[in-house]
């Protein structure tokens, strides 16, 4: 039955995710398309059956987000499908269309949640900003339009000081982590898919680069990081599980440790590959390095999560925390 | 979404009780072992250890029990093979005969062949690898050592390099030009016993000191005609299927946890904050890594032939083994002095002499490249 649903989530995607939307993504703007994702049921995949969610298995809803990451994640999927899953969990009404998670470094007072959030994705006109943070959650609308920032996706610097209106048990992090990890990890199989065709097309001294072993060298170690990425993607779902059921989890640290690695490795090997032609703003190769490049840094880069698991590694040992 | 599959294989009941139970028994059994010599890991031989493991069942674990088998999963193997591994048991007497030579003989032997299967798993048999020869080494195919028929059997002359134990090992799984054909055509297997006449072994010492490596030279060896294993020409298939376990295993990237382990006690929990990052990054690695193997011993349980991951695990495997002495040299002046032991210094140093090997055996850094780009549909 999962496997129905990410193949029909897959075709959904795929089938709306145009080369004009992905720009107009990159532009900062919220693309059409939408409207099949949700009548698909994507941003509810998370989010408890009884809250009026799918309530797949974490398995199941990280291959939507790389199914997402891979077609270059146009639209706010992930972050959908993670407030659904805290509105959810705090007994609130799902997001009717849109939403994104602002992560507030704040705390609440008189009843409200006061702080800012940095960099909070697609908390722009359209998409509902669900404030999080202090173990509260509050709601404050739409977003505005935001500067450009690396990759061209919409990124908005937010003040928050709203009403709370549910108290949250759970970190957010660990979820939008894993959910950057399916999206990396889904960009980086796209990545390596281009670079390969590439390279099998273009010719220089009278073959296919393809042909050169230097070059099959190189698109080997893509294709390593590309795996890594990708069962680093299954590690998070094991890692999201445990945080469903309310357990500390260093799994999703690895995973997204582990994944934002691969993506600055694999972007540097795919742009070497495609030469000048992938330094262009006509070419597509930038839809999915730039992105990997943000989406590295989002929810924690390798940097943070490295530093949590090596402090928890040196406390307790290597080898336990690995098989913990 | 690359196509690569590395499924996720959840925690087993009893898979906790029996980690639990392998700890147990190495916390005791290595308790006066120094980390230098732990760190020889699957090099260390130590044919009482392997008889210890094999009383315990942890030999030939998923073989059937009608051969001396235990019946276990997959998995369970797994968790065994991995606390061998980080604890640095010294497992190399039985490793080979249980990781590739008791599966070929399980596949392809005949029920003579196989009727040595119940020694390996008691830890009393060892085998050695017959691939490697002087000119075919990272292109094996080139081997050109023969074996001809002759009334009632083979005669065999050739010589093996870089043989691993050939010394200690009772049974040798050979690879030898049987036919007419080249490259990979006319290859076949042999089961043969190291006590044949006509065998002679020379020793080759490695750069460290340490004696593991051999040339094996036959000389007009004569076996019987049922040493044969598997098909006659249908060496170099069983030989590709062989190394899809020699590769995807954990041995892959354990073999330097011992200078990982000793560096984390040495620092300490209360290590400067700038010690979090490196030692974290191994972690996330080796977690994808485990994950990786664990994934690998379904699909290999399963009967799935993963080459192309095996390829990849291995590199990605080898690089982590690799990157530990160099993380330890940089972190090593932040752990307090009196926890710079001779031990862990000797541990690093034979670690840094030693991890040059791990990109070398079990198939080159460039062997394993070329395999992922022919997986990629480059060649």
């Amino acid at each position: 039955m999962d496997a129905a649903i990410i193949a029909a989530a897959q075709r959904v995607i795929a089938g709306e995710a145009s080369e004009p939307r992905l720009r107009a993504s990159r532009a900062g703007q919220l693309p059409d398309g939408w409207a099949a994702l949700a009548d698909a049921g994507l941003p509810l995949a998370l989010a408890g059956e009884a809250a009026g969610g799918l309530g797949l298995p974490a398995e199941a809803v990280l291959a939507i987000g790389a199914a997402h990451g891979a077609a270059g994640a146009p639209w706010p999927l992930a972050e959908s499908i993670a407030a659904n899953a805290l509105l959810g969990l705090a007994g609130l009404p799902l997001a009717e269309g849109p939403a994104t998670l602002a992560l507030v470094d704040g705390a609440v007072a008189d009843g409200r949640l006061v702080g800012h959030a940095a960099g909070a994705a697609w908390a722009q006109p359209g998409v509902a900003i669900v404030a999080v943070g202090a173990g509260a959650l509050a709601l404050t609308g739409a977003g505005a339009p935001c500067p450009p920032s690396l990759s061209g996706l919409a990124r908005g610097d937010l003040w928050v000081e709203a009403p709370v209106a549910g108290r949250l048990a759970h970190d957010p992090l660990p979820l939008l982590a894993a959910l950057r990890t399916t999206e990396i990890a889904g960009a980086l199989a796209t990545v390596l898919a281009m670079t390969v065709e590439w390279t099998q097309t273009r010719e220089q001294f009278g073959r296919p680069l393809a042909r050169n072993q230097a070059v099959q060298h190189a698109l080997a170690q893509l294709a390593a990081e590309a795996a890594a990425a990708e069962a680093a993607q299954g590690l998070a779902a094991i890692g999201l599980e445990h945080w469903l059921a309310g357990r500390a989890t260093h799994h999703v640290a690895a995973a997204k440790a582990r994944a934002s690695e691969a993506a600055g490795v694999a972007a540097a090997i795919a742009h070497q590959l495609h030469g000048a032609i992938g330094f262009t703003a006509d070419h597509r190769l930038h839809l999915f390095t730039r992105a990997l490049w943000q989406w590295r840094d989002d929810a924690g880069s390798e940097h943070h999560w490295q530093a949590r698991l090596g402090a928890a590694a040196l406390a307790g040992g290597v080898w336990a925390l690995a098989t913990a | 979404m690359t196509g690569f599959r590395f499924p996720i294989v959840p925690e087993a009941p009893g898979e906790a009780a029996l980690r639990a139970e392998v700890r147990a028994f190495l916390a005791e059994a290595l308790a006066d072992v120094p980390a230098a010599v732990r760190a020889r890991s699957w090099n260390g031989h130590d044919p009482e250890f392997s008889r210890k493991l094999g009383a315990r069942g942890w030999i030939g674990m998923c073989w059937p029990r009608a051969h001396g088998g235990h019946e276990r999963s997959a998995l369970e193997r797994l968790v065994v093979i991995e606390e061998l591994l980080a604890a640095g048991a010294p497992v190399a007497a039985h490793w080979i005969a249980d990781r590739q030579t008791g599966p070929l003989l399980l596949k392809y032997g005949t029920p003579a062949q196989q009727a040595i299967l119940p020694a390996i798993a008691r830890g009393e048999a060892f085998a050695c690898i017959g691939m490697s020869e002087p000119g075919a080494g990272s292109d094996l195919a080139a081997v050109r050592t023969r074996a001809v028929r002759t009334e009632g059997g083979w005669r065999i002359s050739g010589t093996k390099l870089w043989t691993t134990y050939a010394h200690r090992a009772h049974w040798m799984i050979l690879l030898a030009r049987s036919g007419e054909g080249e490259r990979h055509n006319g290859l076949s297997q042999f089961l043969v016993p190291m006590d044949t006449p006509g065998i002679h072994i020379r020793p080759i010492v490695d750069m460290i000191g340490d004696h593991h490596f051999n040339e094996v030279h036959f000389d007009d060896v004569l076996l019987p005609a049922d040493a044969l294993v598997g098909a006659e020409g249908g060496g170099w298939a069983q030989v590709m299927a062989e190394l899809a376990f020699e590769r995807s295993g954990p041995e892959r990237f354990l073999s330097t946890m011992v200078l990982l382990e000793g560096l984390v006690a040495a620092l300490g929990p209360d290590a400067p904050a700038a010690a979090h990052g490196p030692i974290g990054r191994l972690v996330a690695h080796l977690m994808v890594l485990r994950h990786m193997a664990r994934g690998m011993a379904a699909l290999l349980a399963e009967g799935a032939d993963p080459a192309l991951e095996a390829a990849i695990v291995k590199d990605l495997g080898a690089t982590f083994e690799q990157a530990i002495p160099d993380v330890a040299r940089a972190l090593m002046a932040q752990a307090p002095a009196s926890r710079i032991t001779r031990d862990f210094l000797a541990t690093l140093e034979f670690t840094i002499q030693m991890a040059p090997s791990v990109s070398l055996r079990g198939g080159t850094r460039e062997i394993l490249r070329g395999i992922i780009a022919r997986g990629l549909g480059l060649r």
